[in-house]
């Protein structure tokens, strides 16, 4: 018996890992980011009764052979933590996939112990799992839990300590002397199979591949890919046994949302209560209580308060002293704080919260799944979805969304469309309010700009796009206790780390007043935006404001006398030109971890130029076409 | 044929048509408002909320076509319901966070005021969604 000195949940992904490390982990969890990577993990202390030793929750990965960053990450963080006991996550209703990887950490001379979650789960489908003999023939302690509801994870808790690192020899042995259950045949567990399994992935071009290392190369210890695979078989064989069951109703249902003719119109659905509910709860905090807040009584006494009225500083930190709200006063204290604080995090927390719930339900997953043959015609997966929905929101956390994508490409892919295309959700409730008539249309041309941009950028961008294995779990009612975990790791990661970019991108703003850079664009830009697109100049002063917040540049523009035609054009203009400033922030911020700022900062403003003036001119090529423009 | 299926046939039936004149006045065409004082068609995106509705209509056709009697048909019609329950339920949400803050001065409404916002007229996703309750029996349905 050890006791452990650092514990580490090793898992595939969507085994309800997350969950099981909230209930060991407690309140003091944190999210960090892998050192040079844009991989996330989370970390925390697991309180014991002698102490607390920290807990780590490893990037979910299907082998020791790495064919992703989140996987060389996780291989990676095992390999740095040769004391460390492992707990081993296995998805008993998929118990099969989960043992290789145990057996392949066994191999790595680790302590182990193994958790069998979703226990319910697999009982309701039908696989019985004889939890003892398991446990005998691998030699390590064996613990059924059901993560979502707590099953398990004190009797997990007591055993850490039980954690056994048995030889693969060992195991070998015990399985050969039981034989299987019935007196069936099955292939020898001596003698390698140079066939991969079924389910055994090919990794992308220039990844490490699959693991075929025989054990005359890396020691005894270790198996080849089809030895480990027949051991894993023989085990099932020995422990498992399987009845014919039914698919339930949440079963069909979760098939029936991957299935273009059902799924579709229920993604539809779903997107709409997504958007529908981030309107109200964001507008209920921004304009029901943060636009008063802020108007009413923080600037006035900001203005009032802060000395040396006139000087730089004021101007940096207040803004116009005459401003009589704060988005107009421009200032870090005062547009900057009330961006940040009064339009962001009400957001970010809205949208936050209703991905953690889609996430628990398991339907992001299987969303993911319906949209992959969409986005993988633009060079990205499924799961770019989950950016894209947050953007709908807020560009800012939806940028920040992008590092769970795989690629360098991928994310500048993503990034880049993101912050020229997707028009965020004050934005869209502004349009709906001053021109409900058109935004309909206005979002279908810029949706078919993200894709139809996103296929040329796909050409031009070099970088891979490999092919990912989406695990999906099943369909269940989200848990409180997941959902408020999750939300308050990622709020306060958004927190720490966007809002100082986003105060910092509004003094980059003043200062650009300041040297008169930005009244020097809006002059050079006059011509060209009444020449090119036929929108009267007046529109200048809203394009300048749309940097800061891009709803107010609409309201701005029902201000100018426009016909219905221009109207739309400018609209399309400000959601096309530029990124507002939070969104600019965070690019930037991304950008440093995905490639260099200036790759992401170059390529994403090569890329709104070009949109801004093929998008733009298209759509007045359209509107004479149709005789309105 | 099962007694269920020509209720849940009516209920697409109903909705469909519904989507449709919902989707019809998005697009700018007039209908009465509100209708009978108690359903209005007003507000935003009606185009999607009238496009969801329709596809709703058409999975509860689709269900009882498929009989009712396997798993798959009654998922599809639960699937329906919780299509028009998701519409209904965000349209109930913003009404009831539109009605909170009191306005200049006022952080928080008078309660009368509050309640006062959940009166007629509805949407037709509200009206629907009580009716879809019906469908819930099929989630009860569990596996020997």
């Amino acid at each position: 018996m050890s006791v452990p000195s650092r514990v580490l949940l090793m898992r595939h992904p969507n085994v309800g890992k997350s969950a099981l490390f909230n209930r060991l982990a407690g309140t003091s969890i944190t999210e960090s980011n892998y050192p040079g990577t844009t991989v996330d993990y989370t970390e925390s202390e697991l309180v014991r009764s002698d102490g607390s030793v920290p807990i780590v929750d490893v990037p979910g990965t299907f082998s020791l052979s790495p064919s992703d960053r989140a996987e060389a990450v996780a291989v990676e963080m095992l390999e740095d933590s040769p004391a460390a006991t492992v707990v081993c996550v296995l998805d008993a209703t998929q118990i099969e996939r989960g043992l290789n990887l145990a057996v392949e950490i066994l191999e790595r001379d680790r302590d182990v112990i193994v958790a069998l979650n979703m226990f319910d789960e697999a009982r309701r489908e039908g696989v019985d799992i004889d939890v003892d003999r398991l446990s005998e023939l691998l030699g390590v302690p064996v613990v059924p839990t059901i993560a979502v509801d707590g099953t398990g994870i004190d009797a997990l808790q007591a055993r850490l300590d039980d954690a056994r690192n048995p030889s693969v020899q060992r195991i070998l042995e015990r399985v050969a002397d039981e034989g299987p259950d019935g007196g069936e045949s099955e292939p020898s567990i001596a003698v390698a199979d140079p066939s991969p399994p079924v389910d055994e992935r090919t990794p992308a071009d220039g990844e490490t591949g699959g693991d075929d290392r025989t054990p005359d190369e890396d020691g005894e210890n270790a198996l080849g890919t089809g030895q480990r695979w027949n051991l894993v078989d023989a085990i099932v064989a020995r422990t498992v046994s399987y009845r014919e069951t039914d698919a339930s109703l949440s079963d069909q249902i979760g098939r029936l949302a991957v299935s273009p003719r059902t799924g579709i119109p229920f993604a539809v659905a779903v997107l709409y209560g997504v958007w529908t509910v981030f309107s109200a709860v964001a507008g209920f905090f921004t304009d029901g209580y943060f636009v008063p807040l802020f108007d009413d009584y923080w600037l006035p006494w900001l203005q009032s308060a802060f000395p040396m009225e006139g000087s730089w500083l004021y101007f940096l930190v207040v803004g116009d002293p005459t401003a009589t709200n704060s988005f107009e006063a421009f200032g870090v204290l005062t547009s900057g704080l009330f961006v940040a604080i009064g339009v962001v995090l009400p957001a970010i927390l809205t949208l936050y919260a209703i991905l953690a719930v889609l996430e628990d339900s398991g339907y992001m997953a299987r969303l993911a799944v319906l949209l992959d043959a969409a986005f993988r015609r633009i060079g990205l997966d499924g799961f770019a979805i989950v950016p894209m929905v947050l953007s709908f929101g807020c560009n800012v956390p939806g940028v920040a969304a992008t590092r769970s994508l795989e690629t360098e490409k991928q994310r500048f892919l993503t990034m880049t469309l993101l912050s020229v295309f997707i028009p965020c959700g004050a934005q869209l409730g502004v349009m709906l309010s001053l021109i409900p008539q058109y935004t309909g249309y206005i979002l279908l041309y810029l949706l078919a700009g993200f894709f139809v941009f996103g296929a040329v950028l796909n050409r031009l961008v070099p970088g891979s796009a490999p092919d990912i294995v989406i695990d999906i779990p099943p369909m269940r009612q989200p848990r409180v206790a997941n959902v408020t975990t999750k939300l308050s790791v990622r709020v306060r990661g958004f927190v720490t780390t966007a809002i100082p970019f986003v105060l910092l991108g509004v003094a980059v703003v003043n200062v650009l007043y300041l040297g008169g850079a930005v009244e020097w664009l809006a002059n050079t830009f006059r011509p060209v935006l009444s020449g090119w697109f036929g929108v009267p100049g007046e529109t200048v002063p809203a394009l300048i404001a749309g940097f800061m917040r891009k709803d107010l540049a609409v309201a701005q523009l029902s201000a100018v006398s426009m016909t219905p035609f221009q109207t739309i054009t400018s609209v399309v203009m400000v959601s096309l030109y530029f990124p507002c400033v939070a969104t600019f922030a965070m690019l930037i911020k991304e950008g440093r971890e995905s490639g260099g700022v200036l790759k992401v900062l170059g390529g994403a403003l090569a890329t709104l130029l070009a949109a801004l003036f093929v998008w733009g001119g298209l759509l007045r090529l359209i509107g004479i076409a149709l005789g309105v423009a | 044929m099962r007694w269920d299926t020509l209720p849940v046939g009516g209920l697409g039936a109903i909705t469909t048509v519904i989507g449709v004149i919902v989707m019809a006045r998005g697009v700018g065409l007039g209908t009465p408002e509100p209708i009978l004082g108690v359903v209005t068609i007003s507000g935003s995106i009606l185009l999607w909320r009238g496009a969801v509705l329709t596809a709703a209509g058409a999975m509860y056709l689709s269900g009882a076509s498929g009989g009712l009697t396997d798993r798959e048909s009654q998922a599809t019609v639960v699937m329906a319901s919780l299509m028009i329950w998701v519409v209904a339920g965000s349209d109930l949400l913003a009404t009831v966070l539109g009605a909170i803050p009191g306005g200049s001065g006022v952080w928080i409404a008078p309660p009368e005021a509050i309640v006062a916002a959940l009166g007629p007229p509805y949407t037709p996703a509200v009206l629907l969604a009580v009716l879809a309750l019906a469908t819930l029996r099929y989630t009860g349905v569990t596996r020997p």
